[in-house]
């Protein structure tokens, strides 16, 4: 009797939020706060832990696919004690290209500062020459002065951090960050959040022939993949 | 060798190599990479199917696995179930914070997690993957392979009852049940 109605018992309900938070059944929201809540909570974490090892073993029956040759050295490059070459990308990284699809859209009166500061604790003394503080910031400031977004970019975990400073949501839209390669459609980084900080990773070969630009979006981001509001920031970053 | 000692020394090997990331062994995660990648881009893909951004999420799970290594307790995991535990969370987290909705429809999703390996496509299982196998051939074969889905694509709800053309509570109703019927029998399997 598989289908028999049967009450779900307390116990069993912080477990059952533990196993669709495994699963991935959980909507953006529901599911960022279940991420909150595992890091606040050992109890749950302990049965998200539980659900990770019942449950992953079904990854066994995948069939490998091997990624780009490529990564590997991107990765290694991300490394913060790998030397030797870690200084390649960021030599070629002398400026992000304005957004010449996009600038004649660009509403005047807004700012998008870009900076490219911390670098993340060294994991050796010996590390410590390689990592700059500050590598490159961009400060383009509007009529007003007011800053909208700070984005940073962790070079050595090739992560954009997005900090909300003076961005005002509008209701029922969003603000949606996207890279402006030289050629092609701008490619999405992600709906911006208006009050909290946020983060992705990113893909550096891109960035360093890429400019940045915020659209005003439907709530959750554009339904078409492409910017559909107005571009209200932009910015690129050089180094310092 | 049977296939069966092959995996222990296969993951005796990995989870040795996890333990020198920890104390900063470059070459070690590197060995990690070569030994584990292949596996985790395929998880990360039925998530996220376009190749360049699961490529972008595959790398932030080592630089995490290089920051987080000390955090792996062979006492409590398998390696591989960890790393993998990692990626499908770190592609899962991508899915989520943009909403689905800006690089991949929920149908490119979903045919991907059609694909999801059949039971005969098993290789070499470990002890826990057979067990959880068992338990999936213990539900009816919908429902089991409606968690196979949500599990290899990281479907949500609402997605599977679309999918499913049944209301969303009812799918709510369908996955919990399947879950808990998953712990009980996994957990009489380890008894």
């Amino acid at each position: 009797m598989p289908d028999a109605p049967r009450a779900t018992r307390p116990e069993d309900e912080n477990d059952l939020l533990a196993a669709e938070y495994v699963v991935g059944l959980l909507d953006s929201d529901a599911h960022a706060a279940a991420a909150a809540k595992s890091r606040r909570e050992p109890i749950f974490a302990a049965a998200v832990q539980g659900w990770e090892a019942r449950l992953t073993p079904m990854v066994e029956g995948l069939v490998p696919v091997e990624p780009s040759t490529r990564l590997w050295p991107r990765i290694a490059r991300g490394l913060p004690v790998n030397y030797a070459d870690s200084g390649q990308w960021w030599n070629n990284l002398t400026v992000w290209r304005s957004a010449t699809g996009l600038a004649a859209a660009i509403a005047a009166g807004l700012t998008l500062v870009v900076l490219m500061p911390d670098a993340p604790t060294p994991v050796g003394p010996a590390a410590a020459p390689d990592l700059l503080p500050i590598l490159a910031s961009t400060r383009m400031e509007t009529e007003t002065g007011q800053v909208m977004f700070v984005i940073t970019l962790d070079r050595a975990q090739n992560r954009v951090v997005v900090t909300p400073i003076g961005a005002s949501g509008v209701a029922g839209h969003s603000h949606e960050l996207w890279v402006v390669p030289g050629e092609g459609a701008p490619i999405s980084l992600g709906v911006m959040p208006s009050d909290v900080s946020a983060s992705m990773t990113v893909n550096l070969p891109l960035g360093t022939d890429a400019s940045l630009a915020i659209s005003v979006e439907p709530e959750g981001g554009s339904p078409t993949g492409l910017p559909t509001g107005p571009v209200v920031a932009q910015g690129r970053l050089s180094p310092v | 060798m049977t296939s069966q000692s092959t995996a222990d020394a296969l993951r005796a090997a990995l989870a040795a190599a996890l333990q020198k990331v920890a104390s900063g062994d470059r070459a070690a995660l590197e060995d990690v990479y070569r030994r584990t990648s292949g596996k985790l881009f395929a998880v990360v893909l039925r998530i996220l199917p376009d190749r360049q951004e699961a490529e972008d999420v595959l790398q932030d799970v080592y630089l995490t696995v290089w920051r987080k290594a000390d955090m792996f307790d062979p006492e409590r995991a398998s390696p591989i179930t960890w790393l993998a535990a990692l990626a499908r969370n770190r592609a899962i987290d991508r899915l989520r914070s943009r909403g689905g909705r800006t690089f991949v429809s929920d149908d490119a999703v979903a045919a991907h997690a059609d694909s999801a390996p059949l039971a005969s496509e098993r290789l070499e299982a470990t002890e826990q993957a057979s067990a959880l196998q068992a338990c999936l051939d213990d539900l009816e074969p919908d429902r089991a392979d409606v968690v196979r889905r949500a599990f290899f694509g990281g479907l949500t709800y609402e997605a599977l009852a679309r999918q499913a053309d049944v209301p969303l509570g009812t799918m709510k109703s369908w996955m919990r049940r399947s879950l808990l019927r998953l712990r009980t029998c996994l957990g009489e399997a380890h008894a």
